[in-house]
Protein backbone atom coordinates (compact mmCIF):
# COMPACT_ATOMS: atom_id res chain seq x y z
CA UNK A 1 0.00 0.00 0.00
CA UNK A 2 1.40 3.56 -1.06
CA UNK A 3 1.70 5.65 2.06
CA UNK A 4 -0.36 8.52 1.90
CA UNK A 5 0.16 11.76 3.78
CA UNK A 6 -2.41 12.71 6.31
CA UNK A 7 -2.99 15.98 7.21
CA UNK A 8 -5.92 15.95 10.15
CA UNK A 9 -6.95 19.76 9.57
CA UNK A 10 -8.08 18.84 5.90
CA UNK A 11 -10.15 15.99 7.68
CA UNK A 12 -11.34 18.15 10.15
CA UNK A 13 -12.86 20.54 7.64
CA UNK A 14 -14.37 17.42 5.26
CA UNK A 15 -16.01 16.80 9.32
CA UNK A 16 -17.26 20.57 9.73
CA UNK A 17 -19.11 20.31 5.73
CA UNK A 18 -20.56 17.27 7.06
CA UNK A 19 -22.15 18.78 9.98
CA UNK A 20 -22.86 22.14 8.22
CA UNK A 21 -24.58 20.14 5.62
CA UNK A 22 -26.92 18.68 8.54
CA UNK A 23 -27.23 21.86 9.98
CA UNK A 24 -26.15 24.88 8.09
CA UNK A 25 -26.56 27.13 10.94
CA UNK A 26 -24.35 25.23 13.08
CA UNK A 27 -21.98 28.45 15.03
CA UNK A 28 -18.92 28.01 13.17
CA UNK A 29 -16.45 28.54 15.83
CA UNK A 30 -17.98 26.51 17.94
CA UNK A 31 -18.28 23.81 15.46
CA UNK A 32 -14.09 24.33 15.19
CA UNK A 33 -13.64 23.76 18.43
CA UNK A 34 -15.50 20.52 18.13
CA UNK A 35 -14.05 19.06 15.40
CA UNK A 36 -10.77 19.50 17.09
CA UNK A 37 -11.53 17.22 20.15
CA UNK A 38 -11.74 14.49 16.82
CA UNK A 39 -8.49 12.25 17.02
CA UNK A 40 -7.13 10.44 13.99
CA UNK A 41 -7.23 5.72 13.86
CA UNK A 42 -6.89 3.80 10.43
CA UNK A 43 -8.36 0.02 9.60
CA UNK A 44 -6.87 -2.52 7.59
CA UNK A 45 -8.99 -3.67 4.90
CA UNK A 46 -10.93 -6.64 6.47
CA UNK A 47 -10.27 -5.58 9.83
CA UNK A 48 -13.52 -5.84 12.03
CA UNK A 49 -14.01 -2.58 13.38
CA UNK A 50 -16.57 -3.60 16.38
CA UNK A 51 -18.40 -6.95 16.73
CA UNK A 52 -21.85 -8.18 17.82
CA UNK A 53 -21.95 -8.25 21.68
CA UNK A 54 -19.55 -5.45 22.01
CA UNK A 55 -20.01 -2.38 23.94
CA UNK A 56 -19.32 0.96 22.07
CA UNK A 57 -19.40 4.39 22.83
CA UNK A 58 -17.32 5.82 20.41
CA UNK A 59 -18.47 7.79 17.30
CA UNK A 60 -16.56 7.68 13.69
CA UNK A 61 -16.16 9.74 10.89
CA UNK A 62 -14.84 7.53 8.05
CA UNK A 63 -13.05 10.01 5.55
CA UNK A 64 -11.44 7.44 3.06
CA UNK A 65 -12.61 3.92 3.05
CA UNK A 66 -15.90 1.59 3.69
CA UNK A 67 -16.77 -0.19 6.40
CA UNK A 68 -19.61 -2.93 6.11
CA UNK A 69 -22.32 -3.24 8.88
CA UNK A 70 -24.01 -6.34 8.93
CA UNK A 71 -25.73 -8.51 11.46
CA UNK A 72 -25.76 -12.68 11.48
CA UNK A 73 -29.20 -14.59 12.13
CA UNK A 74 -29.77 -18.37 11.50
CA UNK A 75 -25.86 -18.73 10.82
CA UNK A 76 -26.12 -16.30 7.30
CA UNK A 77 -24.80 -12.80 7.02
CA UNK A 78 -27.12 -10.12 6.86
CA UNK A 79 -26.19 -7.00 5.49
CA UNK A 80 -27.74 -3.62 6.81
CA UNK A 81 -25.56 -0.63 5.47
CA UNK A 82 -22.38 0.31 3.45
CA UNK A 83 -20.90 3.45 5.08
CA UNK A 84 -18.60 5.36 2.98
CA UNK A 85 -16.33 8.51 2.94
CA UNK A 86 -18.07 11.38 4.37
CA UNK A 87 -20.64 9.32 6.10
CA UNK A 88 -20.39 8.55 10.14
CA UNK A 89 -21.09 5.53 11.94
CA UNK A 90 -21.24 4.53 15.57
CA UNK A 91 -22.72 1.29 17.28
CA UNK A 92 -26.27 3.81 17.67
CA UNK A 93 -27.85 0.91 19.52
CA UNK A 94 -25.39 0.21 22.43
CA UNK A 95 -24.87 3.50 22.83
CA UNK A 96 -28.63 4.72 23.12
CA UNK A 97 -29.94 1.43 24.66
CA UNK A 98 -26.70 0.94 26.87
CA UNK A 99 -26.67 -2.64 25.94
CA UNK A 100 -24.63 -4.94 23.54
CA UNK A 101 -24.17 -3.95 19.98
CA UNK A 102 -25.93 -7.05 18.03
CA UNK A 103 -23.79 -5.85 14.54
CA UNK A 104 -21.04 -6.05 13.03
CA UNK A 105 -18.25 -3.17 11.98
CA UNK A 106 -16.23 -4.58 8.95
CA UNK A 107 -14.20 -2.75 6.70
CA UNK A 108 -13.90 -3.86 3.17
CA UNK A 109 -11.22 -1.20 2.06
CA UNK A 110 -7.99 0.34 4.28
CA UNK A 111 -10.32 2.99 6.05
CA UNK A 112 -9.48 6.31 8.12
CA UNK A 113 -11.72 7.61 10.11
CA UNK A 114 -12.27 10.75 12.78
CA UNK A 115 -13.33 9.57 15.96
CA UNK A 116 -14.89 11.00 19.43
CA UNK A 117 -16.46 9.29 22.42
CA UNK A 118 -19.67 9.66 22.23
CA UNK A 119 -19.40 11.22 26.16
CA UNK A 120 -17.15 14.07 24.62
CA UNK A 121 -19.31 14.90 22.06
CA UNK A 122 -22.32 14.79 24.58
CA UNK A 123 -20.26 17.39 26.90
CA UNK A 124 -19.88 19.74 23.98
CA UNK A 125 -23.50 19.78 23.34
CA UNK A 126 -23.79 20.83 26.88
CA UNK A 127 -21.49 23.48 26.13
CA UNK A 128 -23.15 25.07 23.20
CA UNK A 129 -26.51 25.58 22.31
CA UNK A 130 -25.72 25.16 18.79
CA UNK A 131 -23.80 21.84 18.71
CA UNK A 132 -26.60 20.61 20.97
CA UNK A 133 -29.29 21.82 17.90
CA UNK A 134 -27.25 19.78 15.65
CA UNK A 135 -26.70 16.65 17.97
CA UNK A 136 -30.39 16.75 17.49
CA UNK A 137 -30.97 16.69 13.76
CA UNK A 138 -27.79 14.50 13.62
CA UNK A 139 -29.80 12.07 15.43
CA UNK A 140 -32.67 12.61 13.28
CA UNK A 141 -30.99 11.86 10.12
CA UNK A 142 -29.77 8.82 11.53
CA UNK A 143 -33.17 7.86 12.31
CA UNK A 144 -35.19 8.99 9.00
CA UNK A 145 -32.83 6.71 7.54
CA UNK A 146 -33.80 3.59 9.80
CA UNK A 147 -37.12 4.97 8.76
CA UNK A 148 -36.42 5.14 5.46
CA UNK A 149 -34.64 1.36 5.09
CA UNK A 150 -38.16 0.00 6.96
CA UNK A 151 -39.92 1.51 4.00
CA UNK A 152 -38.24 0.82 1.20
CA UNK A 153 -38.08 -3.38 2.42
CA UNK A 154 -41.66 -3.12 2.93
CA UNK A 155 -43.12 -1.69 -0.04
CA UNK A 156 -40.43 -1.50 -2.97
CA UNK A 157 -39.87 -4.17 -4.99
CA UNK A 158 -36.04 -5.84 -5.77
CA UNK A 159 -35.81 -3.37 -8.72
CA UNK A 160 -37.01 -0.54 -7.03
CA UNK A 161 -34.55 -1.00 -4.31
CA UNK A 162 -31.57 -1.64 -6.52
CA UNK A 163 -32.61 1.36 -9.19
CA UNK A 164 -32.34 3.46 -5.88
CA UNK A 165 -28.84 1.68 -4.61
CA UNK A 166 -26.98 3.01 -7.64
CA UNK A 167 -28.68 6.44 -7.72
CA UNK A 168 -26.47 6.85 -4.85
CA UNK A 169 -24.09 4.26 -4.51
CA UNK A 170 -22.91 3.18 -8.18
CA UNK A 171 -19.68 3.63 -7.49
CA UNK A 172 -20.14 0.78 -4.54
CA UNK A 173 -20.52 -2.26 -7.38
CA UNK A 174 -16.84 -1.71 -8.04
CA UNK A 175 -16.05 -1.36 -4.35
CA UNK A 176 -18.12 -4.32 -3.02
CA UNK A 177 -18.44 -8.00 -3.41
CA UNK A 178 -21.68 -8.96 -5.20
CA UNK A 179 -22.66 -11.09 -2.43
CA UNK A 180 -22.74 -8.41 0.07
CA UNK A 181 -24.82 -6.41 -2.13
CA UNK A 182 -27.38 -9.07 -3.16
CA UNK A 183 -27.61 -9.64 0.62
CA UNK A 184 -28.48 -5.52 1.45
CA UNK A 185 -30.74 -5.54 -1.08
CA UNK A 186 -32.40 -8.74 0.05
CA UNK A 187 -32.42 -10.99 -2.97
CA UNK A 188 -30.06 -13.80 -4.51
CA UNK A 189 -26.61 -12.80 -6.45
CA UNK A 190 -28.80 -14.62 -9.44
CA UNK A 191 -31.32 -11.69 -8.81
CA UNK A 192 -29.05 -8.92 -8.62
CA UNK A 193 -26.70 -10.79 -12.06
CA UNK A 194 -30.22 -9.97 -13.83
CA UNK A 195 -30.85 -6.76 -12.60
CA UNK A 196 -27.60 -5.65 -13.63
CA UNK A 197 -27.66 -7.10 -17.14
CA UNK A 198 -31.68 -4.75 -17.49
CA UNK A 199 -29.46 -1.68 -16.18
CA UNK B 1 -65.93 5.37 30.88
CA UNK B 2 -64.74 8.43 32.01
CA UNK B 3 -65.61 11.75 30.67
CA UNK B 4 -61.78 13.73 29.10
CA UNK B 5 -60.71 16.33 31.36
CA UNK B 6 -61.31 19.59 29.78
CA UNK B 7 -58.94 21.85 31.96
CA UNK B 8 -56.08 22.31 29.92
CA UNK B 9 -54.15 23.58 32.59
CA UNK B 10 -54.23 20.00 34.22
CA UNK B 11 -52.75 18.22 31.17
CA UNK B 12 -50.18 20.96 30.53
CA UNK B 13 -49.25 19.90 34.50
CA UNK B 14 -49.02 16.33 33.44
CA UNK B 15 -46.68 16.73 30.15
CA UNK B 16 -44.47 19.31 32.39
CA UNK B 17 -44.27 16.20 34.90
CA UNK B 18 -43.89 13.72 32.25
CA UNK B 19 -40.80 16.02 30.26
CA UNK B 20 -38.94 16.47 33.84
CA UNK B 21 -38.24 12.62 34.21
CA UNK B 22 -36.45 13.04 30.82
CA UNK B 23 -34.32 15.71 31.12
CA UNK B 24 -34.02 18.97 33.79
CA UNK B 25 -35.33 22.04 32.30
CA UNK B 26 -35.64 25.26 34.16
CA UNK B 27 -39.19 26.04 35.63
CA UNK B 28 -39.98 29.29 33.53
CA UNK B 29 -38.51 27.74 30.19
CA UNK B 30 -41.01 24.11 30.25
CA UNK B 31 -44.12 26.56 31.57
CA UNK B 32 -43.32 28.15 28.10
CA UNK B 33 -43.24 25.37 26.34
CA UNK B 34 -45.93 23.53 27.64
CA UNK B 35 -47.99 26.82 27.27
CA UNK B 36 -47.81 26.45 23.91
CA UNK B 37 -49.38 23.23 23.83
CA UNK B 38 -52.98 23.33 22.56
CA UNK B 39 -56.00 20.54 23.89
CA UNK B 40 -57.50 18.27 21.33
CA UNK B 41 -59.93 15.33 22.41
CA UNK B 42 -59.87 12.51 19.36
CA UNK B 43 -63.31 10.76 19.95
CA UNK B 44 -62.93 6.50 19.41
CA UNK B 45 -62.02 5.27 16.14
CA UNK B 46 -61.06 8.57 14.73
CA UNK B 47 -57.97 9.37 12.77
CA UNK B 48 -55.45 11.50 14.35
CA UNK B 49 -52.98 11.24 10.97
CA UNK B 50 -53.61 9.73 7.88
CA UNK B 51 -51.37 8.67 5.18
CA UNK B 52 -49.39 12.18 3.04
CA UNK B 53 -49.84 14.16 5.91
CA UNK B 54 -47.76 17.63 5.55
CA UNK B 55 -48.89 19.35 8.55
CA UNK B 56 -46.32 18.30 10.89
CA UNK B 57 -46.81 18.43 15.07
CA UNK B 58 -45.87 17.08 17.94
CA UNK B 59 -48.13 15.32 20.33
CA UNK B 60 -48.28 14.27 23.97
CA UNK B 61 -50.78 11.70 24.87
CA UNK B 62 -52.28 12.98 27.93
CA UNK B 63 -54.88 10.01 28.36
CA UNK B 64 -56.18 7.88 25.96
CA UNK B 65 -54.83 4.79 23.57
CA UNK B 66 -53.55 4.88 19.91
CA UNK B 67 -53.09 2.51 17.46
CA UNK B 68 -50.63 3.09 14.46
CA UNK B 69 -50.50 0.79 11.42
CA UNK B 70 -50.31 0.52 7.36
CA UNK B 71 -51.79 -1.50 5.14
CA UNK B 72 -50.23 -3.74 3.18
CA UNK B 73 -51.72 -6.54 0.25
CA UNK B 74 -55.33 -5.42 1.68
CA UNK B 75 -54.17 -6.38 5.04
CA UNK B 76 -53.87 -3.73 7.97
CA UNK B 77 -50.18 -4.21 9.93
CA UNK B 78 -49.88 -2.80 13.18
CA UNK B 79 -46.46 -1.10 13.83
CA UNK B 80 -46.89 -0.04 17.45
CA UNK B 81 -49.50 1.12 20.31
CA UNK B 82 -49.24 3.87 21.95
CA UNK B 83 -50.55 5.03 25.78
CA UNK B 84 -51.18 7.19 28.40
CA UNK B 85 -48.18 9.56 28.79
CA UNK B 86 -46.42 8.58 25.59
CA UNK B 87 -45.36 11.16 22.92
CA UNK B 88 -45.53 10.13 19.18
CA UNK B 89 -45.85 12.44 15.60
CA UNK B 90 -45.27 11.58 12.23
CA UNK B 91 -42.11 9.98 11.82
CA UNK B 92 -41.69 8.99 8.14
CA UNK B 93 -42.44 13.00 6.53
CA UNK B 94 -40.45 14.63 10.02
CA UNK B 95 -37.44 12.83 9.99
CA UNK B 96 -37.53 10.37 6.89
CA UNK B 97 -38.99 13.60 5.11
CA UNK B 98 -41.28 11.34 2.54
CA UNK B 99 -44.89 11.43 2.61
CA UNK B 100 -46.30 9.15 5.73
CA UNK B 101 -47.89 5.98 4.86
CA UNK B 102 -49.57 5.02 7.97
CA UNK B 103 -52.39 5.15 9.94
CA UNK B 104 -52.82 7.06 13.81
CA UNK B 105 -56.02 5.75 15.22
CA UNK B 106 -57.52 6.93 18.59
CA UNK B 107 -58.94 3.20 20.03
CA UNK B 108 -60.34 4.78 22.55
CA UNK B 109 -61.27 8.11 23.46
CA UNK B 110 -58.11 10.12 23.44
CA UNK B 111 -56.86 13.37 25.20
CA UNK B 112 -53.61 15.16 23.54
CA UNK B 113 -51.91 17.95 23.92
CA UNK B 114 -50.38 19.13 19.92
CA UNK B 115 -47.90 21.61 19.63
CA UNK B 116 -47.01 23.16 15.69
CA UNK B 117 -43.95 21.64 14.40
CA UNK B 118 -42.29 25.23 13.56
CA UNK B 119 -42.99 26.84 17.05
CA UNK B 120 -41.39 23.63 18.71
CA UNK B 121 -38.36 24.42 16.54
CA UNK B 122 -38.50 28.01 17.35
CA UNK B 123 -38.71 27.48 20.93
CA UNK B 124 -35.82 24.70 21.00
CA UNK B 125 -33.95 27.42 19.29
CA UNK B 126 -34.77 30.09 21.73
CA UNK B 127 -33.95 28.10 24.62
CA UNK B 128 -30.82 25.32 25.47
CA UNK B 129 -32.32 23.34 28.10
CA UNK B 130 -35.46 22.59 25.65
CA UNK B 131 -32.67 22.01 22.67
CA UNK B 132 -31.56 19.15 25.23
CA UNK B 133 -34.44 17.77 26.21
CA UNK B 134 -35.89 17.81 22.53
CA UNK B 135 -32.60 16.06 21.50
CA UNK B 136 -33.29 13.29 24.65
CA UNK B 137 -36.58 12.76 23.28
CA UNK B 138 -35.57 12.13 20.14
CA UNK B 139 -32.64 9.66 21.08
CA UNK B 140 -35.16 7.71 23.51
CA UNK B 141 -37.74 7.10 20.60
CA UNK B 142 -35.13 6.39 18.44
CA UNK B 143 -33.78 3.48 20.86
CA UNK B 144 -37.27 2.32 20.64
CA UNK B 145 -37.92 1.80 17.28
CA UNK B 146 -34.35 0.24 17.22
CA UNK B 147 -34.88 -2.44 20.31
CA UNK B 148 -38.90 -3.29 18.45
CA UNK B 149 -36.63 -3.86 15.56
CA UNK B 150 -33.86 -6.09 16.85
CA UNK B 151 -36.70 -7.90 18.82
CA UNK B 152 -38.38 -9.00 15.88
CA UNK B 153 -35.23 -10.07 13.86
CA UNK B 154 -33.87 -12.05 17.12
CA UNK B 155 -37.06 -13.24 19.31
CA UNK B 156 -39.36 -15.45 19.02
CA UNK B 157 -42.88 -15.10 18.83
CA UNK B 158 -43.24 -16.19 22.06
CA UNK B 159 -40.70 -13.88 23.90
CA UNK B 160 -41.92 -11.09 22.05
CA UNK B 161 -45.42 -11.27 23.51
CA UNK B 162 -43.79 -11.91 27.15
CA UNK B 163 -41.55 -8.39 26.46
CA UNK B 164 -45.32 -7.31 25.05
CA UNK B 165 -47.16 -8.15 28.11
CA UNK B 166 -44.06 -6.76 30.45
CA UNK B 167 -44.05 -2.99 28.77
CA UNK B 168 -47.61 -2.94 27.75
CA UNK B 169 -49.47 -5.44 29.32
CA UNK B 170 -52.26 -2.49 30.36
CA UNK B 171 -53.11 -2.57 26.83
CA UNK B 172 -53.82 -6.71 26.61
CA UNK B 173 -57.58 -5.65 27.73
CA UNK B 174 -58.20 -2.86 25.58
CA UNK B 175 -56.70 -3.72 22.38
CA UNK B 176 -58.44 -6.14 20.23
CA UNK B 177 -56.45 -9.51 19.76
CA UNK B 178 -56.55 -8.64 15.90
CA UNK B 179 -54.46 -6.29 16.58
CA UNK B 180 -51.91 -7.48 18.88
CA UNK B 181 -51.96 -10.46 16.93
CA UNK B 182 -50.94 -8.29 14.12
CA UNK B 183 -48.67 -6.07 15.87
CA UNK B 184 -46.48 -9.71 16.51
CA UNK B 185 -46.55 -10.70 13.12
CA UNK B 186 -48.49 -13.98 14.02
CA UNK B 187 -52.20 -15.14 13.00
CA UNK B 188 -54.79 -15.06 15.59
CA UNK B 189 -55.14 -18.38 16.48
CA UNK B 190 -51.22 -18.71 17.12
CA UNK B 191 -51.49 -15.76 19.77
CA UNK B 192 -55.04 -18.13 21.10
CA UNK B 193 -52.66 -20.92 21.30
CA UNK B 194 -49.60 -18.57 22.89
CA UNK B 195 -51.89 -17.00 25.44
CA UNK B 196 -53.58 -20.30 26.66
CA UNK B 197 -50.14 -22.10 27.29
CA UNK B 198 -48.84 -19.10 29.27
CA UNK B 199 -51.71 -18.94 31.22
CA UNK B 200 -51.26 -22.70 31.47
CA UNK B 201 -47.57 -22.53 32.82
CA UNK B 202 -48.61 -19.51 34.82
CA UNK B 203 -51.16 -21.72 36.93
CA UNK B 204 -48.91 -24.93 37.21
CA UNK B 205 -46.06 -22.86 38.75
CA UNK B 206 -49.15 -21.59 41.28
CA UNK B 207 -50.22 -24.91 41.68
CA UNK B 208 -46.49 -25.97 42.80
CA UNK B 209 -46.69 -23.59 45.34
CA UNK B 210 -48.93 -25.33 47.77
Amino acid sequence: MSKIKDNIEEHREQLKKYFLYLYPNTNLDELSELVQQFTMDKFDKKQMILKAGDFSDTVYFVYRGLVRIYYVKEEKEITNWFIKENMMFAATYSILTGEANYSNYETLEDTYVLKLKYSVLESYYAKYHSLEHLGRKIIEAYYGAFMKKTFDVLFLSAEERYSLFLKDNSDLLNRVPLRYIASYLGITQETLSRLRAKH
Amino acid sequence: MNEPIEDIEWHRQTLKQVLLRIAYVPDEDITEFVNLFSLKVYPKKSIIIAPNNMHLKGYFISDGLIRMYYIKNNKEITEDFRGTHSFFLNGYTQFAKMPNFDYFVALETTTCLEIEWNELEEILSKYHSLEHLGRRVVELHYAESMRVSYNSLFLSVEERYRIFLKEKGTLVNKVSLKYIASYLGISQETLSRLRAKLKQSIDEKRNNRY
